[in-house]
C-alpha cells in the first residue's frame, strides 16, 4: 500500500470582524492542528457535530480555502505552497462530491456538459467522440441511463443529481475522492444506494476516500479509519472496529450513546444520560481541552492543560488527559 | 373516545404541471397519552396530512375527508373556532424553530402572548407561568433568558423554547415535525429525552413525523409508515420493527446504517425512485420498486388488513386466502 496523503499539524484560522468598529478583529481557528495519513483504497471517516472545522479541513486540502499552517502531501508533494498552475494540474487527482445534489450542478448544463467539463479543462486535446465516449461509459458506471445525457438537473431526483455530482468527479479517474456530507440531504432508501455505489466504485478505481459526515453509523458502514473531531480539533483517530468497539475519548463514547437505535427495546433499556449542554462557539473555545465544559470525566488538569494527540495503541491516536479504559 | 380520528383523509394540490396527490385516503387514530409515528420519506405525504390536520396547508392545497378530534369535527371548523383550538389544543413543534419563533420580539413577549390570546391571564401571571414551562423544558436561568430574543438562544435551546411554547396552554395533542433532524446527534439525544420526560408529566397525545427509524423507536408507541401518500403498515413500535411485513418496511430498515449490527457489509438498499405523486401508478404505489411484486400489485391498490392483532398491512402479499 503506498501513502497517498500525509497532512501534517494543519491549521485553518479566519479573521472576522469584531463586536463594534473599535474592536479588534477575532479569530476563529475552524482547523487546529489535525494530521492524519491516507492510503490508495481506504477510507478515512471524519465524523463531528456542527462547527467541528470537519468541512473546512476537507476544503483546505484541497486548496480552496488556504491553510494558515501545517503541510499537506499528495504523493509527497508539498501542496500548500504549490504555484496555482502546478496546483491547477494536481487538481484532477483530487475531487469532490458535496452536500447539496441540487446546489452544485449548474441547472444551466445539461448533464453531459456537466460530465465532460473536467475532460474539457483537462484533457482538451481529447477529441468530441472520445469525451462523449467517456461521459457516457461514466454515466452507465454510476448508474444513470446514458439516454438522459441531454438532461437538465431539475429532470432528476435527489438520489440522482447525486450520481451526476460522483460522475462528475471521477470521469478524470481521481486518486482522491472527498465526500462532503454526500448522503444527508437523500432519503434512507437513497442514501444506500449512493453508500454502496461509492463502495463498489472505491474497490474498482482503487481510489483513496475522506468521507464527511455527522451520521455515525453511515461513516462506519464506508470507513477503514475513523477521526472524531470537536471544535476544530482532533479528539480520536482509530481504526473502525476500534473505535466504535472500544472508543477511549469520552466525547466519541458519547456520540455514540446519543444516536437512537432502529430497536425499541434497546431504546428503552438505554439508561446512559444524554450528554448536558451544547457546543461551545468555536469563537471562544474552552480553555485546556475543548472538551472539558461538557465531559463526564472532567477534572482540574482539563481545565487548564490542552492535552496533546498522542499514540494510543496499534494506529491510534488520542488526545484526552483521563482516556476511558485507563 | 380516541383523542385524534382521521378518516379517508385526501390532500390535493393544484399546481403548473397538474394536480399534485399528497395524501391519498389516510386514515389512522390516536390515544390521549400515546405517541403515533408518522414514518415516509421524501413525498410520502407525511407533512402535508399533519398540516390539513391544523388546516394550515398552503393556498393551492385542500383536504377532504374527516378529522374528529375530541369527537369533534375539525374539517368543518370556521378560522374563528379552528384558531381557538391552535396553539392551545393542538399545538406544534417544527423541525426549524425559527421559523416558529419570531426574530423581532423577545420570547416574554411570544410566550405571554400566547396565554393572554387564550386564556385571557393578566400579562404578571402570563410571566409566572412562562418562566415555569421554560424551566420545564430545562433552560437555565429562565426568569432572565426569558428577556432575550429568539437568535441569542443556541439551536438546541432555541428547540427547547419553541417546546415551551407549544406546551404553554397544556395541549391535549402535540404535533411534532422532525422535531429534531436538524439538531446535532447530542443534542438530539437531549431534546428526544425531554419529550418523553415531558409527555408523561403532560399526558398529551404525539404525533411525531419523522424520517428516522432510530427516533421513532426511540419515542414511539405505535407507528405508521407511508409511501405515496397512503398507509403501507401500522403496528405498535416493538411489533413493527420485529416482524415488519410490508416490503417497503423491510426495505426501509434494511437501508439504514445501524451502530449495532456487522460494519462493511453492503446495505440492502431499495432500487429505484420515489413515485411521481403527479402520476401515481394505479395499483400500489411501490410496486415499481418492490422486489416480490405480482401481476396484480400494478393494477390494483391493495386494501389494509389486519395481519396480526393490532398489525396492518396494505399488500397483496398478506392478502386474505393465502
Amino acid at each position: 500500500m503506498s501513502l497517498l496523503l500525509e497532512v501534517r499539524d494543519l491549521e485553518v484560522r479566519f479573521q472576522l470582524p469584531g463586536e463594534g468598529w473599535l474592536a479588534k478583529p477575532k479569530e476563529l481557528r475552524a482547523v487546529d492542528g489535525v494530521g492524519f495519513t491516507l492510503e490508495a483504497g481506504r477510507t478515512l471517516g471524519i465524523v463531528g457535530e456542527s462547527g467541528c472545522g470537519k468541512s473546512t479541513l476537507a476544503r483546505a486540502l484541497l486548496g480552496l480555502v488556504p491553510a494558515t499552517a501545517g503541510s499537506v502531501k499528495l504523493e509527497g508533494e508539498e501542496l500548500t505552497a504549490l504555484p496555482p498552475a502546478r496546483m491547477r494540474l494536481l487538481r484532477r487527482e483530487m475531487q469532490i462530491v458535496f452536500q447539496d445534489p441540487f446546489a452544485s450542478l449548474d441547472p444551466r448544463m445539461t448533464v453531459g456538459e456537466i460530465i465532460a467539463e473536467p475532460l474539457r479543462v483537462f484533457e482538451p486535446r481529447l477529441g468530441r467522440a472520445a469525451r462523449a465516449g467517456r461521459v457516457r461509459t461514466m454515466m452507465e458506471r454510476v448508474g444513470l441511463a446514458a439516454s438522459q445525457v441531454n438532461r437538465y438537473p431539475h429532470e432528476f431526483s435527489g438520489g440522482q443529481c447525486q450520481r451526476i455530482g460522483i460522475a462528475r468527479a471521477l470521469v478524470l479517474r481521481p486518486r482522491l475522492l472527498v465526500c462532503d456530507e454526500p448522503v444527508s440531504a437523500l432519503d434512507v432508501s437513497i442514501q444506500a444506494q449512493i453508500v454502496n455505489l461509492l463502495m463498489d466504485l472505491q474497490q474498482e478505481m482503487g481510489l483513496a476516500m475522506l468521507f464527511i459526515a455527522h451520521d455515525l453509523a453511515v461513516v462506519r458502514q464506508i470507513s477503514h479509519e475513523v477521526m472524531v473531531m470537536y471544535l476544530g480539533r482532533m479528539a480520536e483517530l482509530a481504526p473502525r472496529d476500534a473505535l466504535y468497539d472500544t472508543p477511549f475519548h469520552p466525547y466519541t463514547r458519547a456520540l455514540l450513546d446519543s444516536v437512537p437505535l432502529p430497536d425499541p427495546e434497546r431504546e428503552r433499556a438505554r439508561n446512559a444520560a444524554p450528554l448536558g449542554g451544547d457546543l461551545p462557539s468555536p469563537l471562544s473555545p474552552p480553555t485546556g481541552c475543548a472538551f472539558h465544559t461538557r465531559c463526564p470525566r472532567a477534572r482540574s488538569r482539563c481545565r487548564e492543560a490542552r492535552p496533546v494527540l498522542q499514540a494510543a495503541g496499534q494506529r491510534r491516536q488520542l488526545a484526552c488527559h483521563f482516556p476511558l479504559g485507563s | 373516545m380516541a383523542l385524534l380520528e382521521v378518516k379517508d383523509l385526501h390532500v390535493r394540490f393544484r399546481t403548473n404541471d397538474g394536480e399534485v396527490r399528497a395524501v391519498n385516503g389516510l386514515s389512522f387514530s390516536l390515544e390521549k397519552g400515546e405517541t403515533l409515528g408518522l414514518v415516509g420519506e421524501s413525498g410520502s405525504g407525511k407533512s402535508q396530512a399533519v398540516l390539513s390536520i391544523l388546516q394550515l396547508l398552503a393556498d393551492n392545497g385542500s383536504f377532504q375527508g374527516s378529522i374528529r378530534f375530541q369527537g369533534r369535527e375539525l374539517s368543518t371548523l370556521d378560522r374563528k373556532a379552528m384558531n381557538r383550538i391552535r396553539g392551545n389544543r393542538i399545538a406544534m413543534i417544527f423541525q426549524d424553530p425559527m421559523t416558529a419563533l419570531n426574530g423581532h420580539l423577545t420570547v416574554e413577549r411570544q410566550m405571554t402572548e400566547v396565554l393572554e390570546h387564550h386564556e385571557g391571564v393578566k400579562r404578571r401571571e402570563a410571566r409566572r407561568r412562562a418562566i415555569e414551562m421554560l424551566e420545564a423544558v430545562q433552560i437555565p436561568d429562565a426568569h432572565k433568558r426569558i428577556r432575550r430574543y429568539p437568535h441569542e438562544f443556541s439551536g438546541g435551546m432555541r428547540q427547547r423554547v419553541m417546546i415551551a411554547m407549544a406546551l404553554l396552554c397544556r395541549p391535549d395533542l402535540l404535533i411534532a415535525d422532525e422535531p429534531t433532524t436538524a439538531l446535532d446527534v447530542t443534542v438530539q439525544a437531549q431534546i428526544l429525552r425531554l419529550l418523553r420526560d415531558l409527555q408523561q408529566e403532560f399526558h398529551m397525545g404525539i404525533l411525531l413525523i419523522t424520517h428516522d427509524l432510530g427516533v421513532v423507536a426511540s419515542l414511539g408507541d405505535r407507528v405508521l409508515v407511508m409511501y405515496g401518500g397512503r398507509t403501507c403498515e401500522e403496528a405498535a413500535v416493538d411489533e413493527l420493527f420485529r416482524h415488519p411485513r410490508h416490503p417497503y418496511t423491510r426495505g426501509l430498515l434494511g437501508s439504514v446504517p445501524r451502530l449495532d449490527t456487522p460494519a462493511g457489509e453492503r446495505l440492502r438498499a431499495i432500487p429505484g425512485n420515489p413515485p411521481s405523486l403527479l402520476a401515481l401508478p394505479p395499483g400500489c404505489a411501490f410496486a415499481p420498486r418492490c422486489g416480490e411484486r405480482m401481476a396484480q400489485c400494478n393494477e390494483v391498490q391493495p386494501a389494509m388488513r389486519e395481519a396480526a392483532p393490532g398489525h396492518g398491512v396494505a399488500c397483496h402479499l398478506h392478502g386474505d386466502g393465502e
